[in-house]
């Protein structure tokens, strides 16, 4: 048995007061009787001497220092030692995420969650390390290896469901080194979902009601003639057939609601048409009270499509002209070298074998076979080099690296670029962003490979359009809770920043160029701002409830890893480790009782 | 009227007597029929038979000539003389229900027996010594005047029962007393009772005691102070304290109860829960 605040024993001195108030004369309440004369009788047989003899029959002193000694004990914090008390170190895991949210389990599973959680804390034995982890978008760790509980205590508070997905490896590789680190190390797990980690005892107390659940699993949206056609799909996670009230808001305002029939565990397409053209921000929702709020509304935002002017200056290249007509948003122009100097106006500027002395001063620029200029250098030519398989980002999708490059040129990469395509012989292709505006420049003439006759050429030209030429925002579709998103802002933008669902303002750029932007943990529309010369332009995106994996409340249905952990009980987790405290806190009150009725009733 | 005797009392007082008139003459009665033999059968008058009466006594012979029954009546037993003495120290007037109440209402009823019966009444109030009297109070006129006594009746300090006894003057001659006492006096009791019996007393003790005083309703630390004395002693209430209690209860009951045995005293121990039919039932018995 270890005691956490022994210097709470220093009370047990209070025992020999006790005893001293009792030898003092004790004071008698008045009394009155007929006569004594009976009285005097009982006294003279039992009449004593001795003040000690006196206190040896006193149930009410022998109670009271029965009771004053355990509310010492008590108050020392007393711990039975348990498989626990020799862990040493606890990592307690929150899962934060949106399903945690649920109201199924009063008031919600994170509030029991918490309270669970701090439950076992506070028995866990003095000198235990505690380690609290939230289970969010990312696992992060709260409280590192902390003896001071009331700290922890304070974080394990102050922790909020996030809008997020449990990143469950992330948790677990966070885990494992840890126990690495400190093997032995116990691992408690409070969430709705176990936690796979292989060669780790994960404790896991589960926290489901099995709770009702109806969501908007998608929205998005198509142009036709019509104007605006959109899709949503209502999902109903509840074991019985629903009829949900489901509404659609453009620019928020009702534009139409539909009464939807949901089988149970089913998703139903629901589809809406003649959505006004210039609306530009859709919202779909079901009326209808559930365990988990997040997920009852889907946004989607409608932005209008511009085409970018891409201008080509080349002697000829059909293999370029190709690639750009596959990309719908781009409006091709062309000329030749000599109508290449003082170009303005364009989104894209591709130069093929040319550069003009000064440069465009608007757009962003695509460059193959560059001659010597003054923004790069470049020495000579290489034959047939060794390409090397890359894995930038703007090679996605590119697995076939089958293809030969006859000739190329000899550059160096300069500072604000990096390589995309190596090759033993040096860099094939580089891009970067000098000033706010992107170049990407290929080493060779694209007469000069077999490159542009093979599936490659088109995804990768594709990759590069995207990067070059300006959408703004990208992946809008599958935005999620905590998911970053690079903005590719406007070259000519001072000045740009994010409104999110809350209504705060969010600076993004300056400096340029904008640092992805991290701050999606709410749901709802996302405003991008941007400032230029010409004014401001708008740009809408949406982040969703990640409903596929959280919004499904029933335990059964939830998709547990494989070789999870035997679900463990709060139960089983707390047996492991309890303080003596509140057992000895209710003997105090039982002796209080009885003490109480040893003075009411005699003895 | 008073809080002491209400209309309550006074109906039942009626009925009281009512029903006691054969008791008595059965009871005490036969006491005294031998304090003059000469007379006891000397016929007085006649009356007619009304029921309850003892048909034994009917006369045959003027049923014969008249065919009604008549009873005779007889002198004999309507000269005793009664005393009634009444303790009145401070720890008469005590307890719930009140002693002195209960012991003034009796000494009310046994004085409207008596004098319903023609006997005469002598009330007598004792504290250290004989504090007040009313003397040889005849027939049932005088009643007004024992509930005028008992009415200002004074209670305070402390017993001495064969000094009271003794001051009483009490006339040497065959009669009745009836002791009320809670018997926590300081002379001694046995004394008492050697006076009176010497004086040719038939002796009634009643013995009132309050419900408290047989189970002491006591806990915790408690000063328990003498009402009479002012003295007090400091106890603290344990069940074993209480048990030794009662012990000596017990004792000093059976003790009283002996010495009244062999004295021939007639030993009434009563409690003021206790009804005042019940009370003189077992006084008359």
């Amino acid at each position: 048995m270890t005691f956490y605040s022994p210097w709470s024993l220093l009370f047990l001195l209070t025992v020999p007061a006790i005893i001293a108030l009792y030898l003092l004369k004790q004071r008698h309440r008045e009394h009155t009787v007929s006569s004594l004369y009976l009285w005097q009788e009982v006294l003279k047989d039992m009449e004593v001497r001795s003040p000690w003899q006196k206190l040896k029959r006193n149930i009410l002193m022998l109670l009271q220092i029965a009771a004053t000694i355990l509310l010492s004990l008590a108050l020392s914090r007393p711990f039975l030692d348990t498989p626990f008390g020799k862990a040493g170190n606890v990592i307690v895991v929150m899962d934060t995420s949106m399903s945690m949210q649920a109201s199924d389990v009063a008031p919600s599973r994170l509030e029991a969650a918490k309270r669970q959680a701090a439950g076992l804390i506070s028995d866990l034995p003095p000198g235990t390390l505690v380690t609290l982890i939230s289970m969010g978008g990312s696992a992060v760790i709260e409280e590192n290896l902390s003896s001071d509980r009331s700290r922890v205590l304070d974080r394990l508070k102050g922790l909020k469901a996030t809008y997020g997905t449990a990143d469950r490896e992330d948790a677990a590789s966070l885990i494992q080194s840890m126990v690495k680190q400190y093997p032995g190390t116990q691992v408690v797990l409070f969430g709705d979902e176990a936690l796979d980690s292989p060669g780790i005892d994960v404790k896991f107390s589960k926290l489901s009601g099995n709770g009702a659940n109806y969501a908007v699993t998608l929205l998005s949206h198509t142009r036709s003639k019509n104007g605006i056609s959109v899709l949503s799909r209502i999902a109903n996670f509840s074991p019985a057939e629903e009829v949900l009230p489901v509404s659609l808001y453009a620019d928020g305002r009702v534009f139409d609601a539909k009464n939807v029939r949901v089988k149970p565990r089913e998703t139903v397409n629901v589809y809406w048409d003649s959505i006004p053209e210039n609306s530009r921000q859709l919202e779909c929702s079901i009326d209808r009270k559930d365990s988990l709020d997040a997920d009852n509304t889907a946004w989607d935002a409608v932005n209008p499509v511009k085409s970018a002017r891409v201008m080509l200056v080349s002697e000829k290249n059909v293999f370029i002209e190709k690639a750009a007509a596959l990309v719908n948003s781009i409006q091709l122009f062309k000329t030749d070298f000599p109508g290449a100097d003082n170009l303005k106006g364009y989104d894209l500027y591709i130069f093929d074998g040319y550069l003009p002395e000064k440069l465009p001063s608007d757009g962003n620029i695509m460059i193959f076979n560059p001659p010597a200029n003054s923004l790069f250098t470049v020495s000579g030519e290489v034959e047939l080099p060794h390409v090397e398989k890359s894995r930038h980002e703007l090679l996605a999708y590119v697995n076939d690296y089958s293809f030969v490059v006859g000739r190329m040129k000899k550059m160096a990469v300069p500072r604000w670029a990096e390589t995309v395509l190596n090759s033993r012989e040096g860099p094939v292709i580089f891009a970067g962003s000098p000033d706010n505006r992107r170049i990407a420049v290929f080493g060779f003439d694209l007469h000069n490979t077999d490159m542009a006759l093979k599936p490659v050429f088109p995804i990768m030209m594709t990759n590069f359009f995207e990067w070059l030429i300006p959408s703004e925002v990208k992946n809008i579709e599958s935005l999620y809770p905590g998911q970053s998103i690079d903005f590719n802002l406007n070259p000519k933008a001072e000045e740009a920043r994010v409104i999110t669902p809350g209504g705060e303002s969010v600076p993004v750029a300056p400096p340029f160029p904008a640092v992805a932007f991290t701050r999606t943990e709410g749901i709802g529309q996302y405003l991008l701002e941007q400032k230029t010369p010409e004014g401001k332009s708008y740009h809408y995106f949406s982040v969703n409830a990640p409903s596929e994996r959280e919004s499904n409340l029933a335990s059964d249905g939830a998709a547990s890893p494989a070789g999870a952990q035997a679900a463990v009980s709060a139960g089983n987790v707390a047996d492991s480790g309890f303080s003596l405290q509140s057992i000895l806190l209710c003997l105090v009150l039982l002796l209080l009782l009885i003490e109480w009725w040893v003075y009411s009733y005699g003895f | 009227m008073s809080e002491l005797f209400d209309s309550e009392f006074l109906k039942k007082l009626q009925r009281l007597v009512i029903n006691s008139r054969i008791v008595l003459s059965e009871g005490m009665g036969g006491n005294r029929k031998s304090r003059s033999k000469g007379s006891s059968v000397e016929f007085s008058d006649y009356r007619e038979y009304a029921a309850s009466d003892d048909f034994r006594r009917v006369d045959w012979n003027a049923y014969g000539r008249f065919e009604k029954l008549y009873i005779k009546l007889f002198m004999e037993e309507r000269e005793a003389p009664v005393h009634v003495f009444l303790d009145t120290s401070k720890s008469m007037d005590w307890g719930e229900p009140n002693k002195s109440v209960a012991s003034r209402r009796l000494a009310a009823v046994l004085s409207y027996i008596s004098l319903s019966n023609y006997d005469t009444v002598s009330l007598t109030s004792i504290g250290s010594r004989m504090e007040e009297s009313k003397a040889s109070l005849r027939g049932k006129n005088s009643f007004k005047e024992v509930l005028d006594f008992l009415e200002k009746m004074e209670y305070g300090g402390p017993t001495d029962l064969y000094a009271a006894v003794r001051d009483s003057g009490l006339k040497s001659g065959r009669g009745i007393s009836i002791l009320i006492s809670d018997l926590f006096s300081q002379g001694s009791l046995e004394d008492a009772v050697k006076y009176l019996q010497f004086r040719k007393q038939e002796v009634f003790l009643c013995h009132m005691l309050a419900p408290q005083e047989v189970n002491p309703e006591i806990n915790a630390s408690l000063r328990l102070v003498d009402i009479e004395t002012g003295e007090y002693r400091d106890i603290t209430a344990t069940s074993r304290l209480v048990k030794a209690y009662k012990n000596v209860y017990h004792k000093f009951i059976a003790s009283t109860e002996a010495m009244c045995r062999r004295r021939g005293v007639n030993y009434i121990k009563m409690e003021t829960t206790m009804d005042l039919d019940q009370m003189i039932k077992m006084v008359v018995r």
